[in-house]
């Protein structure tokens, strides 16, 4: 089974979103509510894919993003971003935010499902 | 009974002795006299003229004018030479003075032996004040007419100068009045001058009427306003003109100074005024584009807190319907939910659209061709509503130079607007032409297009019901719109008013007379 790791300051967001993937029976899903935990939660986690929100408090998802890139150790793992502050036309498919794929919130689980197969490491 | 040429002498004598008002005498060769009229009797103030007799003038005159006298009768029997019409001041010996004019002559017997002297005088003291005055005038006259800064001059009617005064004569050249009289203007000014003064001469001695104030230069470089007056004779017949110049050379050159300055100046004011336009212009866009940058920070912040919950309501919806219920409502009240979700979600969209930073990427583009990709991605709405399309698309449409991308949505805004208000079917016309600016028109009035740049107009007409007028200034302003809530946001207008007004271009909707609204948006074709 597959492990996401959703990094998003929205506690409520991250639960529903945890429940939905999981009900799927196809990923084992982990939360982290803090950018600055992000880099921790993903050492400990080892995700196979991270989902991380942009605007949080304290580290936003670009510093935390950078943060877990440079750890020789979790490199290696697709990230991302999903993000209110971007309009649905904008993240057109192959679009980018500083480097890394994005999906505009609210999301359909079909849209997700399509990007974590698009991005995960087959 | 005697005619009366056959009267003797004597009657006649005596008939001028008593009635003559001049005043005669007879004198021995003693200068006594020998016999006086009446009149002078009076005027030596005797009652009788007998009482003259073998008196002198210095009985009756100042010693010195006696003396005179006597001199002058010495000098006649002497040399028998008469003295005529000599005038001289009388001074009697009250003091009072008269001036006469007197003539004396020797005087003979019958066999020519000079026995004395007589003479007449007449009392001319009121002729001689006359003169005396007349002369006074002349020489005041004289004085003002050689001293007045103007030109003064007379002609008789050959245009020969008669009277000039010595401003005149120095404007023509010359040193003293005396060197032009005599002349005509042809002696003295170039002949097209000479000309012109002579027709003036000629038309007031025709007319008879003055001529006054006409402005003239009859030298280079020189102005007069000259008037000239005829002068006639005591029978009414014109014996020439009398004239007056005066320079007003300063005044013309001041008054020329003045008018170009006049324009100069309301140059300058057209100018201000233009330059008043362009700042309010910027002003306003200036205050726009702090408006817009408000609205971005807003419309950005508002964006992330409402698409968050947004997002944790999606992903509710998501997981509720992974579940199976036993209400057979339940889905269809999820898919409410969803729909809403999605509009909320496109509201917030476009809104971060409308606010989003504008930068242009312009390049040459075909704009029938643009046209026809904005008709193929409206066509779902055309074709749902059984509206005509009709192109009149201009041939040979110059490539002009704009964002296509972000035409290209003006232009689906516009067309998904007139599909839009067509819900019963209708036509469709879209048009394009080009027109070069000659003025200030209606559709460009707050433009600011160049005079003789060219211009680009796509008009987009429907057959639809038409907007209310007193609605129609506002459907470019946000959040204006006459479809029900839930089927527009009300900014698709105020985005595309947005894209044109960042290409300089104009926008505008009317109502048509033949009923519908027609979409009129001018770029500038020459735009590089």
């Amino acid at each position: 089974m597959k492990k996401i790791l959703i990094v998003d300051d929205e506690g409520g967001f991250t639960r529903l979103m945890k429940l939905t993937l999981q009900k799927t029976g196809e990923y084992e899903v982990f939360e982290e509510n803090n950018g600055a935990c992000a880099w921790e939660t993903a050492r400990r986690v080892r995700p196979d894919l991270i989902l991380m929100d942009i605007v949080m408090p304290n580290v936003d998802g670009g510093d935390a993003a950078a943060r877990i890139q440079k750890d020789p150790d979790l490199a290696g793992i697709p990230i991302v971003f999903l993000t209110a502050i971007v309009s649905k036309k904008e993240a057109v498919p192959g679009g980018l935010i500083g480097g890394f794929p994005f999906l505009s919130k609210p999301v359909s689980l079909d849209e997700l499902i399509a990007c974590i197969h698009q991005h995960l490491p087959h | 009974m005697p005619s009366p040429t056959q009267a003797p002498d004597r009657l006649f004598l005596h008939a001028m002795l008593e009635s003559s008002p001049d005043h005669i005498y007879f004198k021995d060769t003693e200068s006594r006299f020998l016999r006086i009229n009446r009149a002078l009797a009076r005027y030596f103030g005797l009652n009788d003229p007998s009482e003259a007799i073998g008196k002198t003038d210095f009985d009756f005159h100042s010693p010195e004018k006696a003396a005179v006298r006597f001199q002058d009768e010495r000098s006649i029997m002497e040399t028998g030479t008469p003295i005529i019409d000599k005038i001289e001041l009388e001074a009697h010996r009250d003091g009072k003075t008269a001036w006469v004019l007197t003539s004396k002559s020797p005087l003979c017997d019958e066999q020519g032996n000079l026995i004395g002297t007589f003479g007449i005088s007449r009392d001319i003291t009121l002729l001689k004040e006359m003169e005396d005055a007349l002369g006074k005038e002349r020489n005041l006259l004289r004085a003002v007419v050689d001293n007045v800064p103007d030109f003064i001059f007379a002609k008789d009617t050959h245009g020969r100068y008669t009277l000039n005064n010595l401003a005149h004569a120095r404007f023509l050249g010359k040193e003293t009045p005396e060197e032009v009289f005599g002349m005509t203007p042809f002696d003295l000014l170039p002949p097209a001058a000479a000309e012109l003064v002579h027709a003036d001469d000629v038309s007031v001695w025709k007319s008879h009427a003055p001529l006054l104030n006409k402005i003239e230069s009859p030298v280079p470089e020189r102005w007069l306003a000259t008037s000239k007056i005829p002068i006639f004779d005591t029978k009414g017949a014109i014996t020439g003109l009398v004239g007056i110049s005066r320079e007003i050379t300063e005044q013309k050159r001041a008054q020329e100074a003045l008018e170009k300055s006049n324009a100069e100046l309301q140059q300058s004011r057209e100018e201000l005024v233009l330059a008043l336009e362009e700042l309010r212009t910027v002003q306003l866009q200036l205050i726009e584009a702090e408006k817009m940058k408000l609205v971005g920070r807003l419309a950005a912040g508002v964006a992330h807190e409402v698409k968050n919950p947004l997002a944790i309501i999606r992903m509710g919806l998501e997981y509720l319907k992974s579940q199976t219920f036993g209400d057979k409502i339940i889905p269809s009240v999820l898919e409410e939910i969803g729909g809403a979700v999605q509009r909320a979600d496109s509201v917030i969209g476009e809104l971060l659209d409308f606010s989003a930073p504008k930068k242009m990427n312009k390049v040459p583009v075909d704009v029938n061709r643009l046209i026809r990709n904005a008709l193929m991605l409206v066509r779902g709405e055309i074709a749902a509503r059984k509206v005509v399309v009709e192109e009149e698309l201009a041939l040979n449409l110059p490539p002009v130079r704009l964002d296509a991308m972000k035409i290209e949505q003006v232009l689906v805004n516009v067309l998904t607007n007139a599909a839009h208000v067509m819900e019963e079917g209708g036509k469709l016309t879209v048009r394009t032409s080009t027109r070069q600016v000659t003025g200030i028109g209606a559709n460009i009035s707050q433009s600011n297009f160049r005079p003789g740049g060219r211009l680009l107009i796509i008009e987009v007409l429907d057959t639809g019901p038409g907007v209310p007028e007193a609605l129609l200034g506002k459907v470019f302003e946000p959040f204006f719109t006459t479809q029900p809530t839930g089927k527009g946001t009300g900014l698709g207008l105020t985005v595309t008013k947005t894209i044109v007004d960042l290409h300089g271009g104009t926008i505008e909707m009317k109502n048509r007379p033949e009923g519908g609204a027609c979409v009129t948006i001018i770029l500038d074709a020459d735009t590089d």
